[in-house]
């Protein structure tokens, strides 16, 4: 016998007679990347004829925990909400770990929550389980556009912060290779490329990251560095001085953050720190660069500093440490097929035949090997790849609960079950989708 | 018109046929009808003397003129052929070559047009049906007029061979096969350029090569080898007449085949862009491992890791991700076996 309770947040059970309204088969046909095998899944996952029993507790239960220590996250708190402490969030996301668009949803709804998804749970047992006297090992995340890789890659960065690991949070790459603010000819070695302000940011970021770790490791560099005539670091120096130098003197700040990685990576094997290493969209490393030498022509990843340095991190020639990389298809995807939130330069002489082709991304793979080409495939294996599915029916109800608890979702015929089943058909269970489906109610 | 139809026709329709049809308006302009019609109006015009009568204008010919007798012009219509035909005549000497689709002779109730869908109209006959003339007819191939054609050629022709009765036991025997066109031309010139073009194809397991003479004839015939059938197809088109295309694929089939047997020097540096297959061996992804394994225990040795079996699994799963597209079972299988390394 159901019981059906028709007021604004308390909606559980799904009536197996619903109705799906076909609003728009348009937006069906390129919001969802899985195929056509997830979509039938979908609409039969929205027609499906297990009742669902009422249960007495209130939706606050069902879609948030109150456990912020990711230490303590279980199988028990799957598809729950849980909110980073604010002091701890904008230490860890201050240079942007999350879009523009999240972010801005993120001061809307006046916290930073995250949905404990077994993906992130998995990345998390592992890293518990890991020999970490042996080399590191890898861990990559892939999924569709959309499936929540970087609010995973999130959720174990701040497991890291917990478990006291050094972070070291590369979140966009993309900032250094194609769009970095300021280039400039490197005077260590010729052939390179500096990005002096990109550097200068990303050693603020190491700072607020870690800036207790290492006033209590007290790390020191382990060779002289001569970064001019005047300014020297000798060995036996602490590794706060490179950083100092670094941020004020932003000529030198690219090779100060070379060093730094490069000091830490050498300096693991002694087994005092673990480092965990969260790259967002790791194959933005193994693709072309944007950026251009005096001569226009293109410069190699191997050639920017920064970028090379952090490459480094990404082979397993170095222990008591882990990496936890996405791979991401939007940089492979032209931007017309795909809303993709970055700058997009359009060419004056691209023809209308040049546009007229797929209308979907399905094409791409976005499976790791693919992904992450020959070469990355070469330097990261073998790596553990971990895949971030698109939203089961627990977590798609409990995110829908969550929007509805924010009053993100306002329009009252969004909150019926027959607007949920709609705002299900037209998302596909795609996390982004629902999300920008929901910003228009 | 046909004789017969005409005569089956009623009388009125006969009638109305000879006076509205064209074609058959000739018998009425005979011209010493005319003449004599002249002459009687003239005589008519010229007498003023009976004025108590009115005449008439007659416009048109009345019951004064006489009509003309209809006589039957279509002389005695016989029957259609296919109607005169013996169920056990010899259908060649009816049709010995190809011709256009003739109605009369053809014995067959044959319908050829489109009709309205879901309504009782049957198709057109046969009879007046343009669509039966432009379509190609074989009546001149029935089984008879073929069996009487191989009779007169078994003359000319030997025995096919007795073991060859079956296709297999053909490409076994005769793994080379070669292609060529005839074509006949009526115009002035009977040459026909399409003649020379010769098509050379052979199978490449026929021939004995050795795993690195396959590949590299692989890589000099190019789009000439299907990989699906795994044959070689040599189409020589280059020269003016048949004999000298045909010994010119005959020429490049040897000269690919003992040019793939040599080993060059520069071979060596075949880099791991221009692998065929993904060779695990000689693969980054070995040293890796292997490399991880000594870290662990340093005092293993390379046989021993590499006869283990997680790393057998694990080399097996890397192959198949490089050698076939990847997709996720692939990719399931090879976390398994890095789990299985790892952990």
């Amino acid at each position: 016998m159901f019981h059906k309770v028709l007021t604004n947040c308390f909606i559980h059970s799904i009536n197996c007679s619903q109705r799906v309204h076909f609003l728009s088969k348009q937006r069906l046909l390129w919001s969802s990347n899985a195929g056509h095998n997830a979509v039938n899944t979908v609409i039969s996952r929205c027609l499906s004829s297990t009742p669902s029993a009422v249960t007495s507790h209130t939706v606050v239960d069902t879609f948030r925990t109150n456990q912020s220590d990711p230490r303590l996250h279980s199988t028990q708190h799957l598809a729950m909400y849980y909110t980073i402490p604010a002091d701890i969030a904008t230490k860890l996301f201050v240079l942007g770990g999350f879009s523009g668009q999240q972010q801005r949803a993120f001061k809307t709804f006046r916290e930073t929550t995250l949905m404990v998804r077994r993906p992130a749970l998995e990345v998390m047992d592992y890293l518990r389980r890991a020999h970490y006297n042996r080399p590191v090992n890898r861990y990559v995340l892939y999924g569709p556009i959309g499936s929540g890789k970087t609010f995973t890659a999130n959720h174990v960065l701040h497991y890291g912060f917990e478990e006291k690991f050094v972070l070291l949070y590369c979140p966009n790459p993309t900032d250094w290779v194609q769009y970095p603010e300021e280039t400039s000819q490197s005077s260590y070695k010729g052939q390179r490329m500096d990005t002096p302000i990109d550097a200068a940011v990303w050693l603020q970021l190491f700072r607020t990251h870690n800036n207790h770790l290492l006033d209590e490791l007290d790390l020191r560099a382990s060779k002289q560095y001569v970064w001019s005539q005047r300014e020297i670091t000798e060995p036996g120096d602490p590794l706060k001085n490179i950083l100092e130098h670094g941020i004020s003197r932003i000529k030198h700040s690219s090779d100060c953050m070379a060093v730094i990685l490069k000091e830490i990576k050498e300096q693991s094997v002694s087994g005092k720190y673990r480092v965990l290493v969260v790259v967002d969209k790791a194959n933005a490393f193994y693709e072309s660069s944007k950026i251009k030498y005096p001569d226009r022509s293109l410069v190699d990843i191997d050639n920017i500093t920064i970028a090379r340095a952090f490459k480094k991190l990404f082979t397993n020639d170095w222990t008591n440490g882990a990496v936890v990389a996405t791979v991401d298809k939007k940089l492979v995807v032209p931007y017309r097929i795909h809303k993709v939130s970055r700058p997009f330069k359009a060419k004056a002489k691209s023809r209308a035949s040049d546009n007229w082709g797929p209308f979907t991304v399905s094409h791409i793979s976005d499976l790791p090997h693919d992904l992450l080409t020959n070469t990355g495939f070469k330097h990261f294996d073998p790596f553990i790849p971990i895949e971030v599915p698109i939203y089961d029916d627990k977590e798609m109800e409990s995110c829908l609960n969550y929007y509805n608890d924010r009053k993100w979702i306002q329009r009252p015929i969004a909150k019926t079950v027959e607007g949920r089943n709609e705002i299900k058909f037209l998302s596909a269970f795609n996390p982004l989708e629902t999300y920008e489906i929901c910003c228009g109610l | 018109m046909a004789n017969h139809v005409f005569n089956n026709l009623c009388l009125h329709k006969r009638l109305t046929l000879l006076s509205t049809n064209p074609c058959l308006k000739f018998f009425r302009l005979s011209s010493t009808q005319s003449q004599a019609n002249d002459e009687k109006l003239a005589q008519e015009l010229g007498s003023d003397k009976k004025d108590d009568e009115f005449r008439k204008l007659n416009l048109m010919p009345g019951k004064a003129q006489q009509r003309y007798d209809t006589k039957k012009y279509f002389g005695e219509i016989r029957s259609p052929r296919y109607k005169r035909m013996k169920t056990n005549q010899d259908w060649t000497n009816v049709w010995p070559n190809a011709r256009v689709f003739h109605p009369s002779t053809v014995p067959l109730p044959i319908y050829m047009g489109w009709t309205v869908p879901d309504s009782s109209e049957v198709p057109a006959g046969k009879y007046h049906n343009p669509e039966l003339l432009k379509i190609p007819n074989f009546l001149h191939l029935s089984p008879l007029a073929i069996q009487k054609h191989c009779q007169a050629l078994k003359r000319f022709c030997t025995k096919w061979p007795a073991g060859l009765d079956t296709d297999e036991k053909c490409d076994k025997h005769f793994p080379l096969q070669i292609k060529t066109q005839e074509f006949a031309f009526s115009g002035t010139s009977i040459r026909w350029p399409d003649y020379r073009i010769v098509e050379l194809s052979i199978k490449m397991c026929d021939l004995p090569l050795d795993p690195h003479a396959s590949d590299k004839m692989k890589r000099l015939l190019r789009e000439r080898y299907n990989q699906k059938t795994d044959t070689i197809t040599i189409t020589a088109s280059k020269c003016p007449t048949r004999k000298q295309n045909y010994e010119y694929a005959v020429y490049l089939l040897t000269a690919v085949y003992f040019e793939s047997l040599k080993v060059e020097e520069w071979e060596d540096e075949k880099t791991e862009e221009d692998w065929e297959k993904f060779y695990w061996d000689k693969s980054e992804s070995k040293k890796t491992i292997v490399s991880y394994m000594k870290q662990i225990k340093p005092e293993l040795k390379d046989e021993e890791i590499l006869n283990d079996q997680r790393v057998k699994s694990f080399s097996e799963s890397v192959s198949r991700l490089f050698d076939q597209k990847e997709d996720k079972s692939s990719l399931n299988e090879y976390k398994r076996n890095v789990l299985q390394i790892l952990f």
